[in-house]
């Protein structure tokens, strides 16, 4: 620690801050314009200057010393600030009425701050032309002070390097590499970053100006990191999403998704008034009508047989709407039949998970930072971009050895990694087999954490089954990666679920844990594993109930109905089906009333009897729980779209119509808040005292909810402060995190079991079809909403099947050729992508872009995947670009 | 092998080269020579050779210095004085050979000097030539004689014997160190910061792995000091950093050479060698140290010379100054401890650890300011004697506008002599007797001396145009990175520009004052930090002539073009609109 005096005030910062950041600490007021808090001081602008013992230096990037005295207000450190404001003015086109940033600009804003109205020379002004060609990130390089935030986030943070700084001297500016197009993740970081209009987005670029707009804070409610951002809006439309330094665990970086991804919520096709099937097809209806229809025929129905209603609900939707859907199916209606489309990944490898006795870790960047080595199951800078990045970073920062286990290169490879690629979908037996090299090799006893507890070696049940074969993995690979694992004080475990492990994720996430408890200690900061599942709300839904061998707060439900893919079966005697937030396209069976309530017209809206249009997450107040099990307030931005409502009210509603049809007492559906609803689910899902029922769920329901039952929810009783949510309406947020977590409370005393591990068939290619398909995750496709946002949709706009180089050329196909896709179970058109880092023999399309589905969760008859993720064995033929009829995910589908 | 191995096969080569029995010819092939027709001079040669059917040792060496003399060739018989001879062209050859090789004929008017302490056959003795006298040559002692494609030659010569004398434990690293802050040695990159400390920083920074990196960018103009040391005898580098890699305790040392092909060519060669023989790789002399030079080159950018900017650039960025937290010793390349030296600054090293500090205090004149030993410097300009000269450090600047420049070639009086090249200042006639060093030239203005280039310049030069000159240079060199370096220099150069076409206010002086006083403080690196200093110089000491092309519209120097005024503005512009003055 050093202690230092600025501006006569005394302070103690670590002795190797800089000045800037004890001035800070100070709220004294320092201009910059190249510093930014989560990146390494660069020291360009100059505008920083103070007086250090009586000499003019940048306080960004000067280390304080003891007994330092820094005044930052002398005329010397005014004028020279001063100046280098000016000397930007004088090339700066000033172009403000024309600038996106005008009213956000930092040089606007220390112009006018500091008055400066002349400049000291008079210059030409200088015209930079030069383009990106990229779908959303538009330069005006014009405007460029070249601060280098743009190129420094793009390579410290992002890791990608995209763009760079050409030219030298006066010359110097932005570019990428030769002036090629722009190739990217599509992060938009650039954008955010840049102090001036240099960088814009497309999407957002004379929309709006920036003063005019109200700021929401709020959680993005795309993949499951859950990242802190503002909405921005302007009389009832959402304009732009933006994160600054601080914000949550993201620490104010998004990827693509959540910064472009916004534009559904005011999209054209978003339903504004309920509707119910006449004679004519659906037609709108009052939403007295819709709920009247609706709940006759479901009190009916329930009248005569409960279980011939089947409810199926959403990963996306929040934790306040799975608790009332499921209440309003168990208790309302009283059928189990109430799951969702986790049932096929999600849930399955986070149980898995358990049984094997391991929680996942609460707070991810505490481990990393801790971690010496991470291991790192599936592609998951696709699939969730921000913990990938950090995980990333952790690597390059932190000294960590990735080990990433993916079929096809990922964008960790780039660092210090050991791939393993996998034979397609051979995941799991890799995994034994290293768990098998794991368990053989001698290994110190990793000395535990600081202050954990926990004993070096914790209790295992069971035997570790056998390796597994088929993985295609060198020994010598294996070897590598499992002295690695041996060698480290600390691993990391991380598995990323989703649609792209359907029908096999139990099974990896149980090789995992295998893994994990083969290789010893799970407990104390830097162990653990870290469980990303696909969607904003996978947890949530998961502790809401929303399975139907599940209660609230991870419950398991004496006698569970049909799961989701039963429901889908069509032949279960199903007499209404009640879908929320859910579009099952072409796999939803034919059933005598469907009620369907959404926020987007989906091709199962289009079939629904009744339709009740959802407000989106812009448009109310609810949390989402993220995958460290975070719930996280979003809050409600603009006023509710058309006539929607939040789905928690409107299955309430119906819940009270219902009840009183049936003559059931309906107090408890009587919610006036969604808070209140926040409070209820926190209750039953355990944030009471343990031992006491709650008492708001009545015995109607299939089960009385027994004591709670795991260690877990004792320890967040003991330990999670009562939560207080803030009022409903109120736009501000408050910052408090509900239901947040302690890394210390993760029992690392309790006993792990071996799990077993079913070896997964291989799958045989012959002459027709010699490619393996495997669905992957892809960053800028999200299952339905994201094809509603234009930013997206113009990075992505439409379902591309990825060839590596080898079979590209093997195959005489280009980047954009298109081709013919067959499998035993169909044929569809494609247009073609090559990747270096796809191996031969393997092909990959997104799992929510396949032509033809094209859509959303539950897609579970994808016409070339069969019924899961693949691998599927295809053949690829070249075909005439003219018979590709596909247009984007919005068109009809072309079949082959 | 071991150094014993190594001397004793050097030494019988050297014996076998030295002591011929026919008539040795020794070719200068440095880059001067190459320039100024040695290639073409060569083939000619060897095929007039072939003709004649003569028996001669056609030998190669590098640099002499002299390069307004080159292609030099040196003739010597068996048993007689080496004499020197210069410009030998193409042309030149069959008389040449006819007169000298074959013949008995010594003092041509080729003829330069002979290697005698007497005249030889009415050849000048080599330390009567005034240009030689003032010198003091301690690096460059061999060079003109060895081979700088032969580790044979240097170590025959006495090389590799400090770094065996170190690494046998004969002289500890300590003792290395305090040999260098006795000798006071600093460093000739331009920073003259004290090598010993350095070293000393880097020994005791405790993070492994640990860098050597050696600065052979030389990217200034009117500077070739350092290449045309790797072109001469690139083994001196090669033992320096050798050195200093086994005393800091480091394994891996970069060179970073900018775009100086001969250089590279002869220093990738030199490495070659001492892998063959085992002076550099997995034993160094047989001893259990592991040591790698590699070489990065450079692509021609003058601010890659920077420290942390050439660090940038060797880890694969793109080379701009970095802002220091920690100095380079503690926190370097890859963000490890990294001893970065100027070529010639290592080159000193293993003589010093050799003779002894003392010895090397023992010259030069400004030893209570540090600036001990002897410098080396490239001479530019109007002036005659164009090359490279070795003298005593502190040696006043009158001396190189007299013995060594060999008067200009216009024969019109100098006006001024200028160090460090477009960082440095124009020194004024009038301030000659300033000792030349880092010191005394910065308490008369000129902030950066640079690192040896000295541009001399007769009565026919413009200052004004010169420093306009310097200022586009440092205008287009700047990395852009820091706001005051990328716009302030661009400024300066119009308003410099202005001024030299005419059009400059007395306005435009105040700007030339003030902004450049900005840039000064403002920037992050030396590039910014000293490109205004020549102007101050100039306003300073030729104001008249800056005023006439203000005020008379006039080059007093018949340099700058007028041309027709349009706008005349008065500094101070809003923000949208330039002020127009009527």
């Amino acid at each position: 620690m050093a202690k230092l005096t600025i501006d006569g005030r005394e302070v103690e910062v670590p002795s190797n801050a800089s000045i800037l950041e004890a001035a800070r600490k100070l709220d004294v007021n320092i201009p910059t314009y190249c510093w930014d808090p989560r990146m390494k001081p660069f020291g360009a602008c100059r505008l920083c200057m103070v007086e250090a013992n009586g000499r003019l230096v940048a306080s960004c990037c000067t280390t304080v010393r003891d007994g330092m005295s820094v005044l930052t207000a002398t005329p010397d450190c005014l004028k020279s600030r001063r100046e280098m404001v000016a000397y930007l003015l004088v090339h700066h086109p000033l172009d403000c009425p024309y600038c996106d940033k005008s009213g956000d600009c930092e040089l606007q804003q220390r112009t006018y701050e500091m008055g400066i109205g002349e400049v000291p020379v008079r210059d030409e002004k200088v015209v930079v032309p030069v383009d990106f060609h990229h779908p959303v990130v538009e330069p005006f390089l014009t405007r460029c002070i070249v601060c280098g935030k743009c190129v420094r986030v793009c390579d410290e943070i992002r890791g990608e390097g995209a763009i760079e700084m050409v030219n030298r001297g006066f010359e110097t500016v932005v570019d990428t590499a030769f002036g090629q197009p722009l190739e990217c993740t599509s992060c938009g970081e650039c954008i955010e970053i840049c102090p001036v209009g240099a960088l814009t987005s497309k999407v957002f670029k004379f929309h709006n100006r920036a003063w005019q707009m109200q700021k929401t804070h709020t959680t993005c409610n795309y993949c499951s990191v859950g990242c802190t951002m503002d909405l921005e809006h302007f009389k009832g439309q959402v304009r732009r999403v933006r994160a600054h330094p601080g914000y949550g665990l993201n620490d104010g970086f998004l990827c693509a998704l959540g910064r472009f991804g916004y534009d559904f919520i005011n999209h054209p096709d978003r339903l504004t008034a309920p509707m119910v099937r006449r004679d004519a097809g659906l037609e709108p209806a009052s939403w007295e009508e819709a709920l009247e229809v609706a709940a006759d025929r479901l009190a009916q129905i329930a009248r005569r047989n409960s279980q011939a209603i089947g409810v199926i609900g959403s990963r996306r939707i929040s934790n306040e709407d799975a608790f009332v859907l499921q209440k309003f199916a168990r208790e309302g209606l009283g059928t189990s039949n109430v799951d969702q489309a986790g049932r096929l990944d999600d849930w399955p490898a986070l149980k898995a998970l358990l049984d094997a006795g391991i929680e996942p870790v609460h707070d991810l960047n505490a481990n990393l930072a801790k971690a010496e080595v991470i291991v790192v199951v599936g592609d998951a800078s696709q699939a969730a971009d921000i913990a990938s990045v950090k995980m990333q970073n952790a690597s390059r920062y932190g000294g960590a050895t990735l080990i990433v286990i993916n079929p096809y290169r990922t964008q960790l490879s780039k660092w210090k990694t050991i791939d393993l690629r996998v034979a397609p979908g051979q995941e799991a037996s890799a995994l034994a087999a290293l768990a098998a090299v794991v368990a053989g090799l001698p290994r110190p006893a990793p000395t535990p954490a600081e202050g954990d507890t926990a004993p070096a070696a914790p209790a295992v049940e069971g035997t570790l089954p056998p390796a597994g074969t088929g993985h295609g993995l060198s020994e010598a690979a294996i070897l590598q990666a499992a002295e690695a694992l041996n060698g480290a004080q600390t691993v990391l475990f991380a598995l990323c679920s989703g649609h792209w492990l359907r029908g096999r994720a139990g099974n990896v996430a149980a090789a995992l844990a295998n893994l994990a408890i083969a290789r010893g200690r799970l407990s104390g900061l830097g162990n653990g594993l870290v469980f990303l599942p696909e969607k904003n709300n996978s947890m949530g839904s998961i502790d809401a109930g929303l399975l139907t061998d599940m209660l609230p707060g991870r419950r398991p439900a004496p006698r569970p109905g049909l799961a989701f893919g039963d429901l889908l079966r069509g032949d279960q005697g199903l007499e209404a089906l009640y879908v929320v937030g859910e579009n099952l396209d072409d796999t939803l069976p034919e059933v005598p009333f469907l009620i369907v309530q959404d926020i987007l017209l989906s091709e199962t809206v289009r079939r629904a009897d009744v339709v009740f249009p959802a407000s989106s997450y812009a448009e109310r107040q609810g949390t989402f729980t993220n995958f460290e099990d975070r719930a996280q307030w979003f809050n409600r931005a603009i006023p509710p779209v058309g006539q929607s409502r939040p789905d928690w009210q409107i299955t309430a509603e119906l819940g009270r119509r219902v009840g009183q049809k049936l003559g059931h007492d309906t107090a408890s559906f009587a919610y006036t808040s969604a808070a209140q609803v926040t409070r209820e689910f926190e209750a039953v899902s355990g944030h009471v005292p343990a031992g006491a029922p709650p008492a708001t769920v009545s015995p109607s329901a299939n089960a009385v909810l027994p004591v709670l039952a795991t260690a877990i929810h004792q320890a967040r009783a003991a330990t999670a402060p009562p939560s207080k949510p803030t009022a409903p309406g109120d736009s501000r947020f408050t910052g408090q995190v509900i239901g947040g977590l302690e890394a210390p409370e993760r029992e690392g005393a309790a006993t792990l079991r071996y799990q077993p591990v079913q070896a997964a068939p291989a799958v045989a290619t012959d002459a027709e079809h010699p490619l393996l398909l495997v669905a992957a995750p892809q960053r800028w496709v999200s299952g339905s909403t994201s094809r509603f946002a234009a930013g997206l949709l113009g990075l992505y706009p439409e379902a591309l099947i990825v060839l590596g180089t080898e079979d590209a050329d093997r195959l005489g196909l280009a980047e954009g050729d298109a081709v013919r896709v067959t499998s035993a179970a169909g044929g569809v058109l494609m247009r073609v992508e090559v990747d270096t880092g796809v191996p031969g023999g393997l092909v990959l399309v997104p799992g929510y872009a396949q032509p033809g589905l094209a859509v959303s969760e539950g897609a579970a008859a994808p016409r070339v995947l069969g019924d899961g993720s693949g691998p599927v064995a295809v053949g690829i033929e070249k075909r005439d670009a003219r018979t590709l009829g596909f247009a984007g995910f919005n068109a009809e589908p072309a079949l082959a | 092998m071991t150094y014993a191995e190594l001397k004793q096969q050097a030494d019988a080569r050297w014996q076998e080269k030295t002591r011929q029995r026919r008539t040795r010819v020794i070719l200068g092939e440095s880059a001067p020579d190459y320039d100024n027709g040695g290639r073409r001079m060569k083939v000619a040669l060897e095929a007039e050779i072939a003709r004649r059917a003569l028996d001669v040792s056609l030998e190669r060496t590098g640099n002499f210095g002299m390069d307004w003399k080159s292609p030099l060739v040196t003739v010597i018989k068996p048993g007689k004085v080496p004499v020197w001879y210069g410009p030998v062209l193409a042309e030149d050859v069959p008389a040449f050979v006819d007169e000298v090789i074959a013949g008995e004929r010594v003092n041509t008017p080729l003829a330069l000097f002979a290697e005698s302490e007497v005249p030889y056959q009415d050849v000048q003795p080599l330390n009567t030539v005034p240009w030689f006298a003032v010198q003091q040559r301690v690096i460059m002692e061999h060079w003109g004689h060895l081979d700088p494609e032969s580790i044979w030659d240097y170590i025959a010569n006495g090389g590799y014997a400090p770094l065996q004398k170190v690494m046998s434990g004969a002289m500890t690293p300590e003792q290395v160190i305090e040999e260098l802050k006795a000798s006071g040695l600093t460093g000739r990159g331009g920073a003259y910061f004290p090598t010993g400390v350095k070293w000393e920083g880097a020994r005791r920074a405790r993070r492994n792995p640990k860098f050597v990196m050696c600065n052979c960018e030389e990217g200034e103009p009117a500077i070739y000091k350092d290449r045309r040391l790797l072109e001469s005898n690139p083994h001196q580098l090669v033992e320096g950093m050798l050195l200093c890699a086994f005393v800091i305790g480091a394994h891996k040392g970069y060179c970073y050479i900018g775009e100086h092909p001969l250089a590279r060519l002869r220093f990738a060669e030199a490495l070659r060698q001492a892998n063959e023989v085992g002076v550099l790789g997995k034993n160094v002399l047989g001893f259990d140290f592991e040591c790698d030079i590699e070489i990065r080159h450079g692509a021609g950018s003058y601010v890659s010379g920077e420290s942390s900017a050439m660090q940038a650039s060797i880890e694969g960025g793109r080379a701009m100054p970095r802002v220091k937290l920690a100095r380079s010793v503690e926190s370097g390349l890859w963000e490890l401890p990294t001893c970065a030296n100027n070529v010639e600054t290592l080159a000193f090293t293993p003589l010093i650890a050799d003779k002894g500090g003392a010895w090397f205090a023992g010259i030069g004149n400004g030893g209570s300011k540090g600036m001990t030993g002897t410098k080396m410097y490239s001479l530019t300009g109007h002036l005659v004697d164009v090359g490279l000269v070795e003298v005593p450090f502190g040696l006043p600047v009158r001396h190189f506008a007299e013995e060594l420049c060999g008067g200009t070639r216009s024969g019109k009086p100098i006006k001024t002599v200028i160090f460090g090249g477009p960082t440095g200042g124009p020194i004024p006639p009038a301030l000659f007797d300033t000792p030349a060093d880092p010191h005394h030239c910065g308490e008369i203005g000129v902030l950066a001396f640079g690192a040896g280039g000295v541009i001399v310049l007769d009565e026919s030069a413009c200052l004004v145009d010169t420093v306009k000159y310097f200022m586009a240079f440092m205008e287009n060199q700047s990395c852009g990175k820091c706001t005051p370096c990328r716009i302030g220099c661009h400024e300066l150069l119009v308003t410099l520009q202005r001024i030299s076409e005419g059009r400059g206010t007395a306005a435009d002086v105040l700007t030339l004052e003030d902004m450049g006083d900005q840039v000064a403080k403002l920037s992050i690196c030396g590039h910014g930090q000293a490109a205004p200093y020549p102007v101050f110089m100039v306003i300073q000491h030729w104001r008249e002539e800056l005023d006439a092309h203000i005020s008379d519209r006039r080059c007093p120097a018949g340099v700058c073009k007028m041309v027709p005024t349009d706008e005349i503005g008065q500094g101070g512009y809003l923000l949208m609109q330039p002020v127009r003055v009527h």
